[in-house]
């Protein structure tokens, strides 16, 4: 049995009247510290996906285990980082990051020690006792990945986490998220093909919607990769497989 | 010339300006109560000179009787606000978590909020006499809906994807209500304060002119009967001093509790340096 698995996981939404397949008998197999890349047309349910894992929305049918175990409901095994870093804005950078301690009911001291150490590891002492309006959008998306991580979470999900900072800073987080995530487990989400194949273990190609698993690709070398031809080529090769699906389904008319 | 130069260079004219300004108005007022009645324009017997009213306060003021009509009157306002917000915010935060409360709760809250809280007087004394309970029932009336429908539709726009984030950081649903949900609406929660004491007082005051034998309200009721039109300004000047005292202090405490916002104020899109404070 795998460390995160789903079997057989569709999510089927009714908005009046009609029937929307997000995703249909999806299966998944995720190691333990494995670092898997789910790539994917938008609307493809990439982003249903991780929440179900989250557990902030259930499976129509079919199952998640982690560890052996259904999951249900949500939890900070589970933890996500969004598109947008999500900080609470009334709590400095240091409560943030001490948030999920704080639930879990370590003594203040602790909290703050290891809230501390969590921001030091993504280079932000400096930034502790700033609240979010103060920092900048990368800093923020640090934040709340230290905020994630101080809770050593069994999974950690992240739904096109850089998605909206630029070009230059992303090559950049790109490499912090690889290096403060070694060992970890690790689904992420992404629209962008060349961070697909620079950041993942595995990479997992979803199909347009209904969204199932279309094409599986385990990477050689050391992520985070450096972009060789070799990889451009492979970026291609996928761009071209992903405009001939996106054509099928926009071909094929679709009966609701 | 670089930007830093030119704003030190109007800063100084700038505040001047926006402190004189803040009184101006009020300065044009006072001479205009004072000149009026002693040039014969006005009868001095309805309007009597500003030096005159304010010498009828000091006069009652050192009475004792003019703290002791206040204290009533605020003790009111103090425990019928409470009463109606204790109670009027966990409702309306209930509320706007649960869709089917809101419905269920939706026509009755239409129909009951746009009652006038004076509409509610001659109920009031039907069922409560005269006295601290019909004031204090006005009061929580019409400060209840609406607190209720402030914080109702307050909550309805927390950040959702906040809650998630709490969630998925281990935290229950109750806990993402305490720890999210609440500090969200930590801003909204006192500007309905604002409001509420404010409508509060009107209430007050409302009530005491009818159905109670003491406060602000009862004061100037009691004045106009004997014609002492001192007194009624008195009254009116203590209300205004009091609204003004209180808001100032909420204004303090936003700025306090709320140093997180980054408001449109803070980006000066709006006010050219010239009309900062």
């Amino acid at each position: 049995m795998s460390f995160l698995s789903l079997v057989d996981v569709s999510k089927r939404y009714r908005t009046n009247g009609s029937e929307l397949v997000a995703l249909e008998g999806l299966n998944l197999a995720v190691e333990e510290s494995e670092f898997v890349v789910l790539l994917g047309p938008s609307g493809c349910g990439k982003s249903t996906l991780l929440q179900i894992v989250a557990g902030l929305e259930q499976v129509s049918s079919g199952q998640v285990t982690l560890r052996g175990r259904p999951v249900t409901g949500w939890g900070s095994e589970r933890t996500c980082i969004f598109q947008r870093a999500h900080l609470f804005p009334w709590l400095t950078a240091l409560e943030n990051v001490a948030f999920g301690l704080r639930l879990t009911g370590h003594p203040k001291g602790e909290r703050l020690r290891l809230a501390r150490a969590s921001l030091a590891r993504m280079g932000l002492d400096a930034a502790s006792a700033l609240y979010p309006h103060e920092l900048s959008g990368g800093m923020q998306q640090r934040v709340a990945l230290a905020r994630a991580l101080v809770l050593d979470p069994a999974v950690l999900l992240m739904d096109e986490p850089l998605a909206s900072v630029d070009a230059l800073l992303r090559s950049r987080l790109q490499r912090e998220i690889r290096a403060s995530c070694r060992g970890k487990t690790v689904l992420f989400v992404t629209h962008s093909i060349r961070e697909a194949l620079v950041l993942a273990d595995r990479l997992v190609i979803l199909s347009a919607r209904p969204g199932r698993v279309r094409h599986e690709l385990r990477l050689g070398g050391e992520a985070p990769r450096s972009l060789s031809s070799s990889l451009i080529a492979l970026e291609e090769q996928i761009e071209r497989e992903l405009l001939e699906d996106a054509a099928e389904t926009t071909m094929a008319p679709q009966s609701v | 010339m670089s930007l830093e130069r030119t704003a030190a260079a109007s800063r100084r004219p700038a505040r001047f300006t926006f402190r004189w300004r803040r009184w101006v108005l009020l300065l044009a007022l006072a001479t205009v109560w004072e000149a009026a009645p002693r040039l014969g324009l006005l009868d001095p017997l309805l309007l009597p000179p500003l030096t005159r009213v304010l010498a009828r306060g000091w006069e009652l003021l050192a009475g004792g009787r003019l703290l002791g009509d206040l204290a009533a009157s605020a003790w009111r306002v103090l425990a019928g606000f409470a009463a109606a917000a204790l109670l009027a915010i966990p409702l309306g935060i209930a509320l706007g978590l649960y869709p089917a409360l809101e419905q269920l709760s939706a026509s009755l809250v239409s129909l009951l909020r746009p009652l006038s809280p004076p509409a509610w007087i001659p109920l009031a004394i039907l069922w409560f006499g005269i006295g601290d309970a019909p004031a204090l029932f006005i009061i929580f009336v019409g400060t209840f809906f609406s607190l209720l429908v402030g914080t109702l539709s307050a909550t309805k726009a927390v950040d959702a994807q906040l809650v998630k984030a709490a969630l998925t950081l281990g935290a229950s649903r109750w806990q993402a209500v305490q720890r999210v949900v609440l500090p969200s609406l930590v801003p909204d929660l006192l500007t309905q304060t604002r409001i509420g004491l404010g409508l509060a007082w009107m209430c007050v005051i409302a009530a005491e002119m009818v159905a109670v034998r003491r406060g602000i309200g009862f004061m100037m009721i009691e004045a106009r009967n004997l014609f002492r039109t001192e007194d009624v300004l008195v009254g009116m000047v203590t209300i205004g001093l009091v609204g003004l005292a209180m808001d100032g202090f909420l204004v303090r405490l936003e700025g306090r509790l709320c140093r997180w916002r980054a408001g449109l104020r803070a980006s000066r899109l709006y006010a050219p340096e010239e009309l900062q404070a």
